[in-house]
């Protein structure tokens, strides 16, 4: 991502030199090049960053660090630290089940065709409930967490297939009349978050 | 300065340079501001500058081909 943002950077110091130029000196626009560079760096520039610009920021809005900047979420930034195996979001942070960089998008993002743009219209909302609305104390998910979600990683995979519990229920939970969350109900925790052992991890392993 | 035929005055030229040059900076920056405000800021702010300068640019152009036109 620091990639992405040194180069369109550049690209806006490069926009703002050649705009800089077209202004000053007006009479480089006399001829047809000049009228073309005009046009690059006053449209086609301009309109190339903003739209880069919102890529990388849509890219940026999934990264962890994203999610946990807001105050509100600090808790649940804890909650992957827990060190307690049942606990099925540090768990899967903890050992590379999920992207640690997108712990937060991969399992609150929906999988369908329009999950991504769903998500970032929700994100929106809850800067406007930030700022301008009333925090609600405990937190909840607009739906019950759907089955899809943790089917999309899981289903297929041996250890979870081949599970004899899990083949009890197995047709109840892509229907989702039966919730994963059932049995594996120790999610985040925030209200117990603060009391909880935390794994820190020995970056020399 | 001079006005050039077939060209957006100079003036106007001058106001979208400005302002689209404002609204880049103000999307770099937001780009190195990792919080959700950001992104409200590039598309509210810096969005916004860029698109009035453009508008402002195109305008240009056009009365400039339109004054040019005239006998």
């Amino acid at each position: 991502m620091a990639l992405i943002y040194d180069s369109l950077t550049l690209v806006v110091v490069v926009t703002v030199v050649l705009i800089t130029l077209i202004v000053v000196r007006s009479q480089v626009t006399a001829g047809r090049s000049g009228k073309a560079l005009a046009f690059v760096a006053l449209f086609v520039l301009p309109m190339l960053v903003t739209s880069l610009g919102v890529a990388a920021h849509l890219e940026h809005s999934k990264t962890t660090e994203f999610c946990l900047s807001c105050h509100v979420m600090e808790p649940y930034g804890e909650s992957l630290w827990v060190d307690e195996v049942d606990y099925v979001a540090a768990n899967h942070f903890q050992n590379n089940r999920i992207p640690r960089d997108r712990a937060c998008f991969t399992c609150h993002t929906t999988y369908t065709m329009y999950g991504d743009l769903q998500a970032k219209l929700q994100g929106l909302k809850h800067v406007w409930v930030n700022y301008l609305g009333t925090v609600p104390e405990t937190l909840e998910l607009y739906q019950p967490y759907n089955n899809r979600e943790c089917l999309n990683c899981h289903r297929g995979g041996r250890r979870f297939e081949e599970d004899e519990l899990h083949l009890e229920v197995r047709a109840e939970l892509e229907t989702n009349e039966t919730s994963c969350l059932e049995c594996h109900a120790s999610i985040h925790d925030v209200a117990h978050v603060g009391e909880l052992a935390k794994w820190e991890q020995n970056d020399a392993e | 300065m001079p006005n050039e035929p077939g060209l957006p005055r100079w003036r106007s030229l001058t106001r979208a340079g400005v302002l689209i040059s404002a609204g880049l900076v103000v999307q770099a920056v937001t780009l190195y501001w990792s919080h959700p405000t950001a992104f409200l800021v590039f598309i509210g702010l810096g969005g916004s500058l860029v698109a009035a300068g453009i508008v402002l640019y195109l305008w240009g152009l056009l009365v400039g081909t339109s004054d040019a036109a005239k006998p």
